[in-house]
């Protein structure tokens, strides 16, 4: 068994049976052929959906008819967007702990700029997590913001402390997940279809989602930036 | 197979493929009970 918390090495990974890699590549190949045929059967000329969306917006909870799409109308896709994301960190953390940051400390002026930025960036995910409700925003920019604010901490020197390294960062980057299925799941109990939020109660749900979204986004996309998994983690 | 895995990233692959299988179930389960209603 090679040393888990060492990365791998291409020898290791192709260590995998003929067997595994036969079953992969014929469970790729049905994907592609699924994706291939869905392709092809889309019609060549569509009218698209923007009555049908104008339509029902005042029942998504939303005025921002791509919030409504992504949260409620199209709140399948969007889950297991979710779900992707944090596959593609799982995936990332298989291949070993984080490199050691190279990094020199900062100078005056990144230490300034930084310190300066970080803030300014969490605001301004805040408010395109607020806005996302009726104007261009939402959790997937909002977390876009706070992970780039992420990435500029760590380019410049900073770590994250070791205490905030095991489960509260991990639990950061299932929240956007957890809240979102627990919220589909649930809404199931006032007798509705997976993910169909009674009207009254849809914007508030929505933020919710998206609160959490944002705050998992942000975690997700600044430790796919670290390169690997954080040490002493569990 | 998933021995490079820790237990936090094998809960979270265990978790996503039950709720992968769990929304697929559900989908076609509606899907075959609403072909049924139009039949």
């Amino acid at each position: 068994m090679h040393d888990k918390t060492a990365r791998l090495t291409t020898d290791e990974y192709t260590q995998v049976a003929p067997v595994v890699r036969l079953v992969i590549a014929l469970l790729v190949s049905a994907v592609a052929a699924g994706l291939a045929y869905a392709v092809s059967s889309l019609p060549l000329v569509t009218t698209g959906l923007q009555e049908a969306v104008a339509e029902q917006m005042a029942q998504s909870g939303v005025s921002h008819p791509v919030t409504a799409v992504l949260l409620n109308f199209r709140g399948y896709d969007t889950l297991l967007e979710m779900g992707v994301l944090l596959l593609a960190l799982v995936g990332v953390w298989s291949l070993g702990s984080a490199p050691s940051s190279r990094e020199p400390p900062p100078g005056a002026v990144l230490e300034f700029l930084t310190r300066f930025f970080a803030p300014l960036m969490i605001l301004i995910a805040g408010y395109l997590l607020w806005a996302g409700a009726h104007a261009p925003g939402g959790a997937f920019q909002a977390g876009a913001v706070l992970g780039a604010s992420g990435v500029l901490l760590l380019l410049s020197g900073w770590h994250l402390p070791a205490s905030l390294a095991g489960w509260p960062l991990r639990l950061t980057l299932v929240a956007g997940l957890a809240v979102f299925a627990a919220v589909a799941a649930g809404v199931m109990w006032t007798g509705a279809s997976l993910l169909e939020y009674p009207p009254q109660w849809a914007g508030g749900l929505i933020l919710l989602i998206e609160a959490a979204a944002t705050l998992s986004i942000g975690a997700t996309l600044a430790a796919l930036f670290l390169g690997g998994r954080p040490e002493d983690s569990p | 197979m998933f021995g490079y895995l820790k237990k936090f990233e094998r809960v979270v692959v265990g978790a996503l493929i039950l709720m992968l299988a769990l929304v697929a179930g559900y989908w076609i389960a509606k899907k075959t009970n609403r072909d049924a209603q139009n039949a």
